[in-house]
């Protein structure tokens, strides 16, 4: 008896007085199966190998798409990383600036002034 | 005397998921809670054979939805919800058929329980059972299940839906009304 119980409770005990008839249970359970209906269990399907799988390939293929993509874009290098581009920096640097030593040159077209000073360029990377 | 399968839920529940050993498992199922779930509507029904009735629709809603458990509360749990709704819709049947509201408690239960030939209670034992009976439906389930049934609040909780706090209330308030049934009725 439980302290939480009244002393009236304590007084009449547990037993409410119910009865079954002999040999009810076994009795009843026996009946009872007899008598289920037929039912129709959904049965998971057991995950294949590929299934259990698939995730993991999914998210590396996605990595190996971004990494793909980070190259062919140069998305995260800098532009001063590179001897080509910090050449080419220098071009255009010296390309803005009064050209002294081109002044001979006039006759050179564009083209030809940048391949100079590309050169000139590629010197004082040296 | 009959000897007892070994029941381990975890494995029932696995085999119940299954077309060829389902019925199988159930009937271990029905072996392992029959007698439980039996003392548990009776104290709500009363009547033995009214018992036998709601315990055996009990089982066979449970074996007809049985693709519909799917293992995430336990398997008792389940039952006695099923056992509570059964009980409370026989208990509002018997009403409508002795023209009784809806909303008056269960005491015409017990009116027959003296020449119930499966009771042998004293007169302490009816007049418990009366007190019992003027409980709201709540009330009674919580006061059978802690007094009876000796559940632990938090496995009320988990069948009734409703928190341990609010359970211990309703305890606590059934068993004041029990005390006064028992002093007004001296």
């Amino acid at each position: 008896m439980k302290k939480e119980d009244s002393k009236i409770l304590e007084k009449l005990g547990k037993d409410p007085g119910f009865k079954v008839p002999d040999n009810y249970f076994n009795d009843f359970n026996s009946k009872l199966m007899e008598s289920l209906p037929e039912v129709k269990i959904t049965e998971e399907e057991k995950p294949t190998l590929w299934i259990k799988v698939r995730p993991f390939v999914y998210m590396a293929a996605m990595f190996a798409g971004i990494w793909l993509m980070m190259n062919i874009f140069n998305i995260g290098q800098k532009a001063t990383g590179r001897p080509e581009a910090k050449i080419k920096e220098n071009v255009i640097k010296n390309d803005n600036q009064p050209k002294t030593g081109l002044q001979d040159n006039a006759i050179m077209n564009y083209e030809d002034s940048v391949n100079a000073n590309l050169e000139k360029a590629k010197s004082i990377a040296k | 005397m009959a000897t007892r399968l070994k029941y381990d839920e975890e494995e029932i529940i696995n085999q119940l998921h299954q077309q060829a050993t389902c019925r199988t498992a159930f009937g271990k199922v029905i072996e392992h809670y029959s007698e439980q779930l039996y003392w548990h509507i009776r104290r709500m029904v009363i009547d033995h054979d009214d018992t036998n009735d709601v315990l055996q629709n009990t089982f066979i809603k449970a074996w007809t939805n049985i693709d519909n458990f799917r293992g995430d509360a336990k398997l008792s749990t389940w039952l006695y919800k099923i056992a509570i709704n059964e009980s409370i819709t026989f208990i509002n049947k018997k009403k409508v058929q002795n023209n009784i509201s809806l909303d008056d408690d269960d005491s015409f239960l017990v009116n027959s329980l003296e020449a119930d030939r499966y009771f042998d209670g004293d007169e302490a034992q009816i007049r418990l059972q009366k007190a019992i009976a003027t409980l709201p439906e709540k009330q009674r389930l919580v006061f059978n299940m802690r007094y009876y049934d000796e559940m632990k609040y938090e496995e009320m909780s988990e069948i009734l839906g409703t928190s341990v706090g609010a359970l211990k209330a309703s305890y606590h308030h059934a068993l004041k009304k029990i005390e006064t049934f028992f002093e007004n009725n001296d």
